[in-house]
């Protein structure tokens, strides 16, 4: 037989109150980058015409947005220590 | 200048594509051909859009590869303008023939350009080109400015309108053609037909017939103007002291003009750009050009609309940014993004 190792796991204190913290700012950015590269590759694609700017801005405005609104609303992350592994 | 040993090759080829092109036209305009330019000026008729499916038969297309020997008509075309470069007794096309109004890089830029259009003249050069323009109109001609130029382009799909006709032939990188298209203007039903390759006998430089280009390739392009005068022949009544414009999506891509003192009515030339773009800036995908040229002295005009796909191998740079770009901003958002619920005691 081997040792087990001890599981490290831990919670939280029993009287902590849970708090969600968001960060709207660097959703908008990653929103940003995701934006930026979806129009490149629809433009590369032909689905967008190649300096055609309203339909480009349209897509890095999409992308901010969603980048906003998923780091708004999407399902909180766990603590890392609160779950098993 | 003297071309490379393959680029001879293929403007040999295209000089035969083009006079195909030219013997195909009389086929693409049964009425007003020949006509005095002065008796062929105007639009078609409003809402005139007929289907041009089919409009030439196979045999027709076949004529199009028999052209290639129709020797006459390069002669025709080319003269004393399309020297012999290599010596071999076949006339080469140049790299293109800069206008005297040719902004060249390094140069200021589209407001000189715009400028000389206006008539607000901004440098000695122009002034005289703008003053021997000027006392050239005839008195009453109506002279449309850069807005009612544009108005013209109002069709979503493509155009050709006023005294120009052209053909245009695209190649790949190894020198085979893989499109084709002539037009002629307003002489006759202002359309552009496709003439070889996929969409072959259709209307050509439409979304669902885009004329294809690959960005390793080259275009070899004739155009004509006025249709109806003598074929490449100089002295004629060419557009004198003519500007044009090149844009895509309303963004400017080039800009010229000449004086034209000989009154040349035709020209050819090649857009390499598998020599003009480096690999690694190499792009894909479409894009919708308009482009038009007017003669101050003649009132010549010719205005054109097409939409344009540009293929070619997979763009190493520009598709790595996009991959890199959208694949960072993904992750991102995925795991650093998402709200964390924290505890404190």
């Amino acid at each position: 037989m081997t040792d087990t190792p001890p599981l490290d796991v831990s919670f939280p204190d029993p009287s902590a109150t849970g708090t969600i913290v968001r960060h709207p700012i660097r959703g908008a950015l990653y929103g940003l980058m995701l934006g930026l590269g979806g129009a490149m590759w629809l433009t590369l694609a032909g689905v967008i015409n190649l300096l055609d700017i309203v339909p480009t801005v349209i897509v890095v405005v999409a992308g901010i947005v969603i980048g906003i609104l998923w780091s708004m609303f999407a399902p909180a992350k766990k603590p890392k220590s609160a779950g098993a592994g | 200048m003297r071309a490379a040993p393959d680029q001879r090759t293929i403007r040999r080829l295209s000089l035969g594509l083009i006079a195909a092109g030219l013997a195909l036209w009389p086929l693409a305009v049964p009425a007003g051909a020949g006509l005095p330019p002065d008796q062929v000026m105007g639009d078609p008729p409003p809402g005139f859009e007929p289907d041009f499916t089919g409009v030439f038969t196979d045999a027709e297309i076949e004529q199009i590869i028999e052209g290639m020997s129709l020797l006459q008509l390069q002669a025709a075309m080319t003269g004393d303008r399309f020297p012999d470069l290599d010596n071999d007794g076949i006339p080469d096309v140049p790299e293109g023939e800069p206008g005297d109004l040719d902004i060249r890089p390094g140069d200021q830029s589209l407001a000189d350009f715009i400028a000389v259009l206006n008539g607000e003249i901004v440098g000695a050069d122009t002034q005289a080109l703008a003053d021997r323009a000027a006392a050239s109109v005839p008195a009453g001609q109506t002279v449309p400015t850069y807005a009612e130029t544009e108005l013209l382009l109002e069709n979503d799909s493509s155009k050709l309108q006023g005294h120009c006709a052209g053909v245009a032939v695209s190649y790949d990188a190894d020198g085979k053609p893989i499109d084709a298209a002539v037009g002629v203007g307003s002489t006759g039903n202002g359309l552009l037909v496709d003439t070889f390759g996929d969409g072959a006998g259709q209307r050509a430089f439409t979304t669902d017939n885009r004329f294809e280009v690959r960005s390793d390739g080259q275009v070899v392009y004739f155009g004509y103007m006025p249709f109806g005068g003598t074929l490449g022949a100089s002295g004629q009544d060419g557009p004198r002291d003519h500007v044009w414009e090149i844009k895509t999506s309303g963004v400017s891509l080039d800009s010229g003009g000449d004086d034209n003192p000989n009154g040349n009515n035709a020209n050819a030339g090649v857009v390499d750009m598998g020599e003009n773009i480096p690999g690694p800036l190499r792009f894909t995908g479409n894009a919708d050009v308009t482009g038009w040229l007017y003669a101050r002295t003649n009132g010549l005009w010719c205005a054109a609309e097409g939409h344009v796909h540009f293929g070619g191998p997979f763009p190493p740079v520009a598709g790595g940014i996009a991959t890199v770009l959208a694949a960072g901003g993904f992750l991102g958002l995925l795991f650093n993004s998402r709200p964390a619920l924290t505890f404190k005691a």
